[in-house]
């Protein structure tokens, strides 16, 4: 094991591509890197999908996310997929870059939110030791400090990301373990957060307070009962579900059940985690209404059963009308939708 | 003992640079136990904890907030009707304890407090825990600023060894009883009392 992760550390430093929207890319990067893997281990079927020639990808990527609607990609014991990098390279289109890009901004030294990161990075996943095992403190440092760098560097005028904020190390870490380089995770961790969640990492969490409003509203239309409860307890989400917003669920462990809730997430949109966080909610309903303070529930969730939270958040996402859908959908990246939002918040309390 | 009416509820809300330990002095004060610290908090954290303060139940109501800047876009919502500020720093660390100031003023701007120069603020020099050597702040610079911006009362912990911590928020307790009281009798009386806490649960005194 220690040798195979040598092999993929020395990989990084050559100037292959991290990662990749085409397939023909993909193969070469699949093959070359498991070779080792390859003798002792049956490709399964998503994995031979991965490395067969694709021509059209629109098609090609519904066909990846149904497999993992239906068979979810494999365990085995306590490794995590050894492929699901791929997975989610691809599930994210994520743009391939240049290591040596990566080691530029490495390069470049401290960032302006160094110290931030610094206090930060050493408290993440702190208690899991199967990650403390995998990925080291040093490189979480590194990668967020890049990401800040170009964000800083790159974008001087772009004051609609922030270059680092709390909870970042968080999104950081579920990608950082599961990445067999580092240039690997930067990338992937870039795309999802100016491509796919930029709502979220603004300067003042614009996306993440919408989040957690769509959580009330979509708590009171399906759970009325327990809603209101939580509410004459003055439990609005913007308490108790905003960490669960702004990390997509990873603040809750085990992290095997959070990689494979951002499959999920990552193959039928991350709007979806509104959905979980109120069906992590209501999987506790009769403590919480039988609580008087159900805040002590609510400060950590109850520890994170991705199946479980999937299937019943399917069940209530029929009853949510389309416009209301929609925003849920346009949430992580659409800056126009604010006055939307508060609308129907409005119109809620209203009805109410 | 008034029993006959709702039990009081103290709001206590704990602000100061991240990574200064306020999670842990509020587990601590709350638990009576230190964890060393999982995760940073992300927006905002509450314990309620029940005492009794010279014969009057109450229960206090711990809130522990993010100490980054970025989520005081956040403090609206978290810091209105408190009824006492606790402000910590890291005695290992300078930043932290220049920033007590300003953490002060941002907490009336947010909280729009209408008399400031009467609420109640503890602060709190956290970490004594650690080597002599690798301290920064000696008690005697705390103690000045605390009487420049007022008087305020000061304490030095450590929620690591629980040292302290019990006084410092038997203070905090004290101040924000008194702070509650005085309002219960103004007209700023707003929506920060009667939430929680079910009118039906007096005999319970968790000291």
């Amino acid at each position: 094991m220690e040798h195979k992760r040598d092999l993929s550390r020395k990989s990084s430093h050559s100037k292959m591509r991290t990662s990749t929207s085409s397939h023909r890319l993909l193969n070469r990067k699949a093959s070359t890197l498991s070779s080792v893997e390859r003798k002792g281990r049956k490709k399964d079927s998503i994995e031979r999908f991965l490395e067969s020639d694709q021509t059209v990808i629109l098609s090609s990527l519904s066909q990846l996310r149904y497999s993992i609607l239906c068979e979810g990609l494999p365990r085995n014991g306590d490794e995590s997929c050894p492929y699901r990098v791929y997975v989610w390279s691809i599930l994210l289109r994520a743009e391939p870059i240049e290591t040596d890009y990566y080691v530029s901004l490495v390069q470049h030294g401290e960032s302006n939110s160094f110290t931030k990161i610094h206090n930060d990075a050493f408290r993440t996943f702190k208690k899991d030791q199967t990650f403390s095992d995998k990925v080291s403190n040093g490189l979480l440092i590194r990668i967020l400090n890049s990401y800040a760098n170009e964000i800083e560097l790159i974008h001087p005028n772009n004051s609609n990301l922030s270059p680092y904020v709390q909870g970042m190390n968080i999104l950081l870490a579920p990608i950082a373990y599961i990445s067999k380089s580092e240039p690997e995770a930067f990338c992937l961790f870039k795309r999802l957060l100016t491509k796919i969640i930029p709502m979220y990492v603004t300067p003042n969490l614009s996306g993440v307070l919408n989040g957690v409003k769509l959580v009330d509203i979509i708590l009171e239309l399906v759970d009325s009962k327990l809603f209101n409860h939580l509410k004459s307890k003055m439990l609005s989400a913007k308490i108790y579900a905003l960490p669960s917003v702004l990390t997509l669920g990873a603040c809750t462990p085990p992290l095997s059940e959070v990689l494979e809730l951002w499959d999920f997430l990552f193959s039928y949109g991350v709007h979806l985690n509104i959905f979980f966080i109120i069906s992590q909610v209501i999987l506790i309903r009769e403590d919480l209404l039988a609580s008087k303070n159900p805040m002590t529930l609510l400060r950590e969730f109850p520890k994170l059963e991705a199946k479980k939270v999937v299937k019943l958040s399917m069940s209530f996402v029929k009853a949510i009308p389309t416009d209301l859908y929609d925003l849920v959908v346009r949430h992580t990246w659409d800056p126009s939708i604010d006055d939307q939002i508060d609308e129907y918040d409005i119109t809620g309390r209203n009805r109410s | 003992m008034s029993n006959n009416r709702k039990k009081t509820i103290l709001k206590v809300i704990i602000l100061g640079d991240s990574g200064v330990g306020k999670t842990s002095l509020m587990q601590q004060f709350i638990n009576g136990k230190f964890s060393q610290q999982y995760k940073a908090t992300i927006g905002a954290d509450f314990l309620p904890k029940d005492l009794t303060i010279d014969d009057k139940q109450v229960t206090m109501q711990i809130w522990d907030t993010a100490g980054q800047e970025r989520f005081q876009s956040l403090g609206v919502a978290f810091y209105r009707g408190s009824d006492c500020c606790v402000l910590v720093y890291d005695v290992t660390n300078t930043k932290s304890f220049e920033n007590v100031q300003s953490w002060r003023d941002e907490f009336l701007i947010q909280a729009n407090i209408k008399d400031p120069d009467n609420f109640p603020f503890v602060v709190i020099g956290n970490k004594i825990d650690v080597e002599e050597n690798k301290r920064l702040i000696s008690s005697k610079k705390a103690q000045a600023l605390c009487a420049n911006l007022g008087n305020l009362p000061y304490f030095e912990t450590s929620a690591k060894e629980a040292v302290n911590v019990e006084q410092a928020f038997d203070v905090v307790a004290r101040n924000a009883l008194q702070q509650e009281e005085s309002l219960e009798f103004s007209d700023d009386y707003t929506d920060a009392v009667n939430i929680h806490v079910d009118g039906d649960n007096y005999g319970s005194c968790g000291c």
